[in-house]
């Protein structure tokens, strides 16, 4: 049987629930900060490098449509999409 | 011609979250609520596959804001630093999670970067358009590395409240949108 599951505005209330596998999560308190301002860190080259490729590149992803098995053709992009 | 594998998430689209297993069942059921399609709540977009017959993954996204604090006499003065978009919810189907779509540099490269760069795009999109200065997100335990991978930040480090329990509130982190080339 489930177990009981809260959803308040979509917030996790479960912590088993919230360390299973997802990447991000509604935060569920506010963004405040002592400073005065916000810098980013310089983005690392290798982050720029993958947002450069994925963006110059088309991806199809298809999935088998019994097991769901994922294939991924990747194409470059022609110089009008980009 | 380009290829759209990421599309806005309608009701016509709710009958393929029957099949969308993330591994978390409050999220699994998110896709099915009409939480999903209230632009109240944020917008959801989900990754399909080439025929549209079975979602991948997704994430959500809703407007945000990040304010300093400043104290005057007894008050605190919350004021607003940048608009900011907040990434929700990004999770992929258990079959896919660690799926590597490529290599660069003799690096992996993941299904879950991909899934996040389009969403930094669609929100880079948004700045001209409404003033973003930031993205912000909690992030899971698994998704940590994924973050940092693509330079996001920790808040904590910047941050007035910590959280007591990170369990819940996952790792705050974000990133400066004039970060994105």
């Amino acid at each position: 049987m489930d177990k009981d599951i809260n959803i308040d505005n979509n917030h996790i209330n479960d912590k088993e629930e919230c360390k299973m596998a997802v990447y991000a999560i509604k935060s569920k308190t506010p963004f405040i900060t002592n400073k005065k301002e916000l810098k980013g860190k310089k983005p690392s080259e290798e982050y720029l490098e993958r947002r450069r490729y994925i963006n110059s590149h088309n991806f199809i992803f298809d999935t088998d449509e019994e097991t769901g098995e994922l294939k991924v053709i990747v194409t470059e992009k022609d110089s009008a999409e980009k | 011609m380009e290829v759209i594998n990421i599309i806005k998430y309608t009701k016509e689209l709710q009958n393929l979250a029957d099949n969308f297993d993330c591994g978390n069942k409050v999220i699994n059921r998110f896709l099915k609520q009409d939480y999903a399609f209230d632009n109240n709540q944020g917008v959801t977009y989900v990754m399909v596959n080439k025929d549209k017959s079975r979602i991948i993954g997704f994430y959500a996204i809703e407007a945000d804001r990040i304010d300093e604090i400043e104290y005057i006499g007894d008050f605190k003065n919350f004021k607003f630093m940048g608009g900011a978009i907040h990434i929700n919810f990004l999770a992929l189907d258990l079959k896919y999670q660690k799926h590597q779509i490529g290599k660069l540099n003799n690096r992996n490269l993941y299904l879950s970067d991909y899934l996040l760069i389009d969403c930094e795009n669609r929100i880079a999109k948004l700045q001209s358009e409404v003033g973003i200065a930031f993205i912000t997100l909690s992030s899971t335990e698994q998704g940590y590395n994924l973050y940092l991978r693509n330079s996001y930040e920790n808040f904590e480090d910047d941050m007035h409240i910590i959280p007591k329990d990170k369990d819940l509130d996952g790792y705050k982190m974000y990133k400066c949108i004039d970060d994105i080339e």
